[in-house]
């Protein structure tokens, strides 16, 4: 039988590292992974695309077919002449700059789904983004629904499931006993003073730095710092492999997307990678803005399905947007919108079943602060990434419902998706 | 003590307070770090405790940007009070001197040129550099607090000289009086163009600024407040635009004079009006000065400040009709804050500027000299203003350009892996910008691997368990490898300034 590298891998996994010799071919940080566990768990990936600040939902997919759209919104309206239709969808289309993002919509590879939101929405942005990364609008949570997937898969890999591109770790990758990590490049994710060439003065700062960095105390911030600095000194050493010359800024959204690709295609069990796009506060002059950012958007979930068909395996990848809330229906008088509350989410990938999901919320029988209400609710699409993607345990658990809580998972995988009709027929209004 | 990394009670291993006269007395130091006045003639001679050592030494390190070993024992010796009200006694800014006329005058000179658009590093470098080498430290760290309170953006703004004056505005009530501070930054241009007070016209209001101000500058997420409030806000906010010049003008015909219903209060309300009723008028008592001192004290002190420390604070707010000084005042002197166990993460510019002056690396004349010096190519302006931008940024803070109007939210969120190693990174940079020169100062008469030449300037009284071990390996290895003195001098500095101990407050 022929050893592959995957073999082999799993076979380092199992004899521990120290043990190991490694061949030219596999590299320190690759042992460290398997080392670590890092392998398949379902082999599917996850993208995770954040649109900070409150996407305009009305702007981003136009009900152009509903009268109340023009007229309450006399100056940031989106024409019709200008809306990308979406085959299959009468009366709503895409914002222009979303013109890769209609091609993907006609070849079936994107899922909207509209009015999502949550009741009793709040329209703080940290009170409302907590609570779309917390999973959970009932109760308040200190971590993430990924990141309590993480906890409750420890058996699928190593330190590096879950990446936020950027220099913060957010909730929505942070559980109660694990964490995902932060990197601000691929490029710049590298120790200053050298690498960890064995012998060398920089190798021996290293190591020192870690020793710096053991024990725990109880101290919230002390530990921070301890666990902290061992869990980056080991994913320094492990992405090191990654960060060729030529390793793709993260100067756009695309550059965060291809840096999120090219840690989800190598080998170091990388699963979910968040990238986050802000400046989406649109109180103001909101369409020059918004026509740039949903071209950023545009681009970059472009970038994510060139590079998944680049794989071979496309069908492998998933990619989700959500904002914390979308915009109020009325304009206001500076040619911008403020807080609103449900708003559409994109799903892309070629292991979904494409079309219009759940249902464009009222535009006239609004809530008593003049805000829409929502369709479907948040959880009703985590629990199919959590349960029909990542083919993890009960979303349920995870998100905090019961059987009485009304929560049904919208059908917008392939795999899961029964022929006859989507759990949320669209409607339109 | 409690909370420090492996350490007991009591323990200094790497710095035992017994030898820390004879080391004092052997420190060679060309150039000391920019003074702190000294509290009277002379240093007592009395001995002094070590718990006031203590005290004294977080207190710089939490009020200010650290101290030398030597500082914090003439101020321990002086007394911990004293020492406060030193702190707190900074006459307000407007009264001295103001080197932020130097660079307005630049920007100016420069705003009409297209080859050469302003750019926010010059004025990051002048706030560090001012850190750094102030009299006046907690002056510059309040203005700082105040700076993520009231969060403004230059992503937004693109105004350089627009967040000088918001910062010119921070400084001059830094310890002041918030009342008046809430009322000003209303109508504070960048503010005004930030959160759109600029097109809040009336008529049909923009909620960004009326949300803002109460979830964030005055009553907190769950203070009180609906949403018909922040509405009735907005438009008592209406009427106040930027002009071309960048001054703030009240247009009487943008405003809204009609009547609003504010938390319970009905009246023909203005600007002014919604902070005193916000202020003094709220339904359920002040819950502005409990929200304030939390979120000072969150700074200030712990990340989870202690109920009765925060009642304290508010107490103290509301008893001088909401003066900072006291309420600050109140903080320091809390037993919790004196001698508690609860430690902090120094924000990335405490730790850049606490680093420039415990090296004392801001030499040269002006802010250039700060730059130079981390860059270590005098000269080479450009390539500093970018080096210097990126050390606070890639650790997370961007000054005058917070990630959103929540600020920097402190804490444990200062520690992940981009922002550790980012962290490692500057420690590993700053010991390089050491001279060969202040080296052979400082370790004349010292062994070559000791930490503690390093540890008297910056301030660390003692280290944990762990770091002095860590240290103590790595100093063996290096001599294995035969490295010489200066490696090895610069590679404990650079463990030194990595280390937990010294990236706690």
């Amino acid at each position: 039988m022929q050893i592959t590298r995957r073999h082999f891998l799993r076979l380092g996994g199992a004899l521990g590292a120290a043990t190991v010799i490694a061949p030219a071919w596999l590299s320190a940080s690759e042992l460290q992974a398997a080392a670590a566990g890092a392998g398949p768990g379902t082999g599917r990936k996850l993208v995770v695309m954040l649109l900070a600040g409150g996407n305009d939902g009305l702007n981003t997919v136009v009900p152009y077919g509903t009268g109340d759209y023009y007229s309450k919104r006399p100056i940031i309206n989106i024409p019709q002449a200008k809306v990308l239709p979406l085959p299959g969808a009468p009366g709503f289309g895409l914002h222009p700059s979303l013109a890769k993002l209609q091609s993907l919509y006609t070849q079936g590879r994107v899922a909207v789904v509209q009015g999502v939101g949550y009741d009793k929405p709040d329209l703080s942005h940290f009170g409302s983004m907590d609570i779309w990364q917390s999973g959970n609008p009932a109760t308040r949570q200190a971590s993430g629904w990924l990141g309590r997937y993480l906890d409750r898969t420890p058996g699928r890999g190593g330190a590096l499931r879950a990446v936020s591109i950027g220099n913060s770790l957010p909730k929505l990758l942070t559980g109660e006993t694990t964490a995902g990590i932060a990197i601000s490049s691929l490029g710049g994710f590298r120790f200053a003073d050298g690498a960890d060439t064995p012998g060398s003065e920089a190798a021996r700062l290293h190591q020192g730095y870690l020793d710096c960095c053991s024990g725990v105390t109880g101290d919230p911030a002390t530990d921070a710092l301890l666990t902290g600095g061992r869990t980056t000194v080991g994913a320094v050493r492990s992405i090191a492999a990654l960060a060729k010359a030529n390793s793709p800024s993260t100067a756009t959204l695309a550059d965060q997307v291809a840096t999120a690709m090219t840690l989800l295609t190598s080998s170091l069990g990388v699963e979910i990678v968040m990238v986050t796009l802000g400046s989406f506060d649109d109180h103001a002059a909101e369409n020059p803005n918004h026509d740039r950012l949903l071209g950023l958007v545009d681009a970059a979930i472009a970038r994510f399905h060139d590079m998944a068909v680049a794989t071979g395996s496309p069908d492998k990848y998933l990619l989700m947007t959500f904002s914390e809330f979308g915009r109020r229906v009325n304009e206001d008088g500076s040619g911008g919108t403020d807080h609103g509350t449900a708003a559409p989410m994109f799903l892309v990938g070629d292991g979904l079943a494409g079309g219009m999901y759940g249902a464009q919320p009222s535009l006239s029988a609004l809530d008593p602060n003049g805000n829409m209400v929502r369709a479907v609710e948040m959880r009703e699409v985590f629990s199919t990434v959590l349960e029909g993607w990542l083919a993890g345990p009960s979303a349920a658990q995870i998100l905090g419902y019961g059987p009485g809580d009304g929560i049904h998972p919208v059908r917008f995988l392939r795999s899961v998706t029964s022929p006859a009709a989507p759990a949320h027929p669209a409607i339109a209004y | 003590m409690a909370g420090r990394p492996g350490g007991g009670p009591g323990t200094l291993r790497a710095l035992g307070l017994p030898r820390l006269q004879p080391l004092l007395g052997r420190l060679l130091d060309p150039a000391p770090t920019p003074p702190l006045p000294a509290p009277g003639a002379a240093p007592a001679p009395a001995p002094v405790p070590t718990d006031n050592l203590r005290r004294v030494a977080r207190l710089f390190a939490r009020a200010g940007f650290g101290a030398t070993v030597a500082e914090i024992q003439q101020w321990a010796a002086t007394g911990y009070t004293a020492t406060i009200d030193h702190l707190l006694g900074f006459a307000t800014s407007n009264g001295r001197p103001d080197d932020l006329e130097v660079l307005a005058l630049q920007e100016v000179a420069t705003a009409n040129d297209p080859n050469n658009p302003p750019t926010l590093q010059p004025y990051q470098r002048w706030w560090l550099q001012r850190m750094a080498t102030t009299q006046y430290p907690l002056e510059e760290k309040l203005t700082l607090y105040w700076h993520g309170h009231f969060a403004t953006g230059y992503v937004k703004v693109r105004k350089p000289g627009l967040m000088i004056g918001q910062n010119r505005l921070l400084r001059s009530q830094a310890a002041g009086d918030f009342r008046a501070l809430c009322k000003a930054i209303t109508v504070d241009p960048a503010m005004l163009i930030w959160l759109d007070g600029d097109t809040n016209h009336k008529g049909k209001p923009n909620e960004n600024y009326g949300r803002e101000f109460m979830e964030l500058f005055s009553l907190g997420h769950d203070g009180g407040y609906t949403q018909g409030d922040v509405r009735e806000a907005a438009r008592a906010f209406t009427g106040w635009t930027v002009d071309k010049q960048g001054n703030a003008a009240f247009n009487a015909a943008l405003h809204d004079d009609g009547t609003k219903l504010l938390l319970g209060q009905s009246g023909p309300w203005g600007a002014a009006d919604v902070v005193d009723i916000i202020l003094d008028r709220h339904p359920r008592g002040p819950v502005a000065a409990h929200y304030v001192a939390g979120r000072l004290a969150s700074f200030l002190h712990s990340p989870n400040p202690e109920p009765q420390v925060v009642q304290a604070m508010a107490d103290a707010f509301v008893a001088s009709n909401y003066q900072i000084k006291p309420m600050v005042r109140a903080l320091l002197l809390r037993p919790e804050y004196t001698d508690g166990p609860a430690r902090n993460i120094k924000s990335p510019a405490e730790l850049v500027a606490g680093t420039i002056r415990g090296l004392n690396l801001a030499r040269g004349d002006g802010a250039v000299g700060v730059v130079e010096s981390l860059l270590g190519q005098p000269g080479n302006t450009t390539a500093a203003n970018d080096l210097l931008a990126q050390q606070c940024d890639t650790m997370g803070q961007v000054l005058y350009d917070p990630p959103n109007v929540s600020g920097w939210h402190g804490g444990t969120a200062w520690a992940n892996t981009a922002t550790l190693l980012a962290r490692y990174n500057f420690a590993a940079r700053a010991a390089q910008l050491v001279t060969d020169d202040q080296l052979g100062a400082l370790l004349d008469g010292t062994p070559a691997p000791a930490p503690q030449p390093w540890m008297l300037r910056l301030g660390l009284l003692d280290l944990s368990p762990a770091t002095s071990a860590a240290i103590e390996t790595y100093v063996a290895a290096a001599r294995a490898a035969h490295a010489d003195d200066k490696t090895v001098a610069r590679g404990v500095l650079t463990l030194l300034l990595a280390s937990p101990d010294y990236n706690l407050r």
